[in-house]
């Protein structure tokens, strides 16, 4: 076995390692989610919608359910319940959101189904108010119905709305054309001339629809209808037992559309936190465990006395270290950016991605170097745990105190110019204030006290000073260790 | 072959040195003994030869090899087995020595020839238990099977006697005279200076990290002269006496009531001459014990001497 392989298999596989990635990786995630899935800042519900249809055959009348977020994906395990006639019937919605359910019903013109659904969100059950579906049986399946308030994920559109298509015994659509005009408000003249949009479909049981309309028509509402390839007019179920030849929709006003700016705030304030402290923690004490209590416990001798440099064995195990830093700091940031995607629809863009790994592998190295220097400066292994937990204190845990009182100390007002040089020069201090330094660069907001703007390179923040200081911060500990493991027992 | 030259080392700047100006050279095929008091610097020294000290001054060879300016070189050729050896304790045995057997360039097949090394040592069974659960002894047996796993060419035991048990001693010894009949250089630091004064073709004695004697075989064939141990019964035989009757003899002295009487003029079919003179001057004799000088003894003699 090669030795490098083994060091790097013994990294990965420590219980340590292992704990601090699941922490890591899954505190990341669970921030990401919490952000993401919560965030008013882009006004989307993070609660799932569940729309109806039906169709009858025979005296079985068969219920469908639709469970969708706000961009009108499916959503699955959320519990529709069902009551006709005293009767309670449970579906389940599956990864394509349909839950549906089968059950006799008397033949009458129109049978009233009480609805409501349920779903767990961080753990807790949430159900929905009742609701009451009309079943005309005039019409033996619900047809076309548009679904309102569908939020565009790709940002291109005020307006969206979901088609949902249900056909005699659940067959999806023949092909039809969807038509939005734009309708003056006060007068509901349509506008033809400037603002019909059509959408020839055909198949479908769901269908997302965006109409691209520009400014000059967002003060008015829109009407919706449809027509059979024929051009005959299609009528369109309103779910209450009536069918309408329109539907009126409004734009959504509430719609924030997500930009990477506000993405990347959104992991300022909410991964970045985790990542800033727990990073260290892994490399501190990945650090001591795997090299410096080694060293300080004699157990480095029984690799040392092999053909291998001093040199040799010390960067091994530090590739090795730096590798699961690497792997932790890249997993969390991969995760964050899917959950980010799954809520928000969009990814962080390359850059942002690499400048968040490079970050925290930047954090991470200059800690884990920072223990390989001690660890050939104290002789025990009592002295290099103490030192290891004092460097996570104070360069870590209590780094973004420390500045407030020494600012306090030094009377320096916050609205000052002194105040913003102080704190980005503890930022350079400490590898702990990298990931400020970056958010200042990206942001152009004083990284670890967000909300005063500052012009980064006025402060000597550039993406050189950054790349020489992560480098710096990197090389220069293990670079001193390196010299003292080849020169010093 | 191991060559020490003028090697000395110094733990902190301006202190007395643990080794000093140590000279000392161990052929292929030769055991070497290396013996002195705690802090006489004997581990220091195999420990400078594993490459895992500097020497602050001077220079260690290992078949030609500098084990500072050459040490992948030099310790490809070392198996060194510590008093107490530390290995990494959440490992096991089997991966552990496969994690050093990279290190080597493979010879054979490695895998085979781990199993037969764990197996010889007695620890065939316990592969599946981590280092942390291993005694003492397992782990010196441990050790031992790992130091050889490249055949290297010349073996360091430091202290390796202590902590093994009859069997395990009884195994090293033969482990030592089969690695020396391979043609392998061999030091062998220990507190068993029987063991030693046994295995060795040569022994160095070393004092306050300075080398103060190499014996070498016939000097310890030497070692073998007869000594009296003489005990008299309710009787303080004054100094005048002693000398009178026993310094014919040989040189004595008193040591807790025991009189020892060593370098002897008159052959060993002669001893019974000494016991009749000592009746005949009236004394009661209750101990005449000839027995050869250990290497104990002249390890203390000149120790002695020394300070």
């Amino acid at each position: 076995m090669k030795p490098i392989v083994y060091e790097i298999r013994r990294t990965l596989t420590s219980k340590f390692v292992i704990i601090m990635m699941i922490a890591i990786v899954g505190l990341s995630a669970l921030l990401a989610y919490e952000t993401a899935s919560t965030s008013t800042s882009v006004g989307i519900s993070s609660q799932p919608s569940v729309s109806f249809g039906y169709f009858i055959n025979g005296n079985n009348l068969t219920m469908v359910a639709y469970a969708h977020d706000s961009y009108g994906n499916p959503v699955s395990r959320v519990n529709v319940y069902y009551q006709y006639n005293g009767t309670e019937y449970i579906a389940v919605s599956s990864s394509n959101g349909y839950a549906n359910s089968t059950f006799p019903v008397d033949k009458a013109p129109q049978i009233l189904i009480e609805t409501n659904y349920s779903y767990r969100q961080f753990g807790n059950r949430i159900t929905s108010p009742s609701a009451q579906y009309m079943v005309n049986f005039s019409s033996y399946y619900s047809g076309l119905q548009i679904i309102p308030d569908i939020v565009n994920p790709s940002n291109t559109s005020n307006l969206g709305f979901m088609v949902m298509y249900i056909g005699q015994n659940g067959t999806p659509s023949p092909p039809i054309t969807i038509i939005v005009k734009a309708t003056d408000i006060s007068s509901k003249i349509s506008d033809t001339s400037n603002f019909t949009y059509y959408y020839n479909m055909s198949s479908i049981s769901i269908a997302k629809i965006y109409p691209t309309i520009s400014s000059n028509n967002r003060n008015m509402s829109f009407l919706v209808s449809a027509e059979a390839a024929n051009g005959m007019p299609l009528m369109l179920n309103t779910g209450i037992g009536k069918f309408t030849p329109f539907i009126d929709l409004f734009k959504l006003s509430i719609y924030t559309p997500i930009t990477q700016s506000r993405l990347q705030n959104l992991v300022f304030s909410g991964a970045a936190s985790i990542l800033g402290l727990f990073i260290p923690i892994l490399a501190i004490f990945v650090g001591y465990l795997t090299y410096g209590k080694d060293r300080t416990s004699g157990v480095l001798e029984s690799v040392l006395k092999r053909p291998v440099t001093r040199g040799e064995l010390i960067t091994t195990r530090f590739i090795s270290n730096a590798l699961a830093i690497l792997i932790a700091g890249s997993l969390a940031m991969i995760i964050t950016d899917i959950i980010y995607n799954h809520y928000l629809h969009m990814y962080f863009s390359l850059l942002f991605l690499i400048d968040l790994i490079w970050t925290y592998l930047v954090e991470g190295v200059a800690f884990l170097a920072l223990v390989y220097l001690i660890s050939h400066v104290v002789k025990s292994q009592g002295a290099l745990l103490g030192a290891a937990i004092g460097i996570f204190v104070v360069m870590d845990l209590f780094w973004g105190i420390i500045p407030i009182a020494v600012i306090s100390a030094l009377g320096i007002s916050s609205t000052s110019s002194s105040y913003v040089t102080v704190n980005i020069l503890f930022d350079y201090v400490s590898p702990a204030g990298y990931s400020n330094l970056v958010q200042s660069l990206i942001t152009g907001k004083l990284g670890s006290f967000g909300g005063i703007s500052i012009n980064p390179s006025t402060y000597g923040i550039t993406d050189l000073a950054l790349a020489i200081s992560g480098f710096l911060w990197m090389m220069v500990p293990f670079a001193l260790a390196y010299i003292l493991a080849r020169y010093r027992d | 072959m191991i060559e020490i030259e003028s090697v000395t080392k110094r733990y902190v700047r301006n202190s007395p040195p643990a080794v000093d100006e140590l000279n000392l050279k161990i052929n292929d095929g030769e055991v070497l003994g290396l013996v002195g008091l705690n802090g006489a610097g004997k581990t220091t020294t195999i420990r400078m030869i594993a490459g895992i000290l500097l020497p602050t001054t001077g220079r260690i060879k290992v078949d030609g090899f500098d084990v500072v300016k050459d040490k992948v070189k030099a310790t490809h050729n070392v198996g060194w087995i510590p008093e107490l050896p530390n290995f990494e304790p959440n490992a096991k045995p089997l991966s552990l020595m496969k994690y050093f057997a990279g290190f080597y360039e493979p010879k054979g097949d490695m895998n085979k020839r781990i199993l037969d090394l764990l197996d010889s040592v007695g620890l065939s069974n316990d592969l599946n238990k981590k280092l942390r659960d291993y005694s003492q002894g397992m782990k010196k047996r441990f050790a031992i099977a790992e130091s050889l796993i490249s055949d290297p060419k010349n073996v360091l035991f430091d202290e390796t006697l202590n902590g093994l048990d009859p069997e395990g001693v009884k195994f090293v010894r033969n482990l030592i005279i089969d690695l020396k009949s391979q043609g392998k250089g061999i030091m062998l630091s220990s507190h068993i200076l029987s063991e030693i004064e046994n295995l060795a073709d040569k022994v160095a004695i070393i004092h306050h990290g300075k080398l103060i004697k190499i014996l070498d075989r016939s000097d310890l064939k030497n070692l073998g002269r007869t000594v009296i141990h003489i005990e008299i019964v309710d009787y303080n035989p004054s100094e005048s006496i002693l000398k009178e009757t026993l310094s014919q003899f040989g040189s004595f002295e008193r040591n807790d009531g025991e009189i020892v009487l060593r370098d002897l003029t008159v052959q060993d079919k002669d001893i019974p001459s000494i016991l009749q003179k000592l009746v005949m001057k009236g004394l009661t004799v209750r101990k005449f014990e000839p027995i050869g000088e250990s290497l104990e003894e002249y390890f203390f003699k000149l120790i002695g001497e020394k300070k």
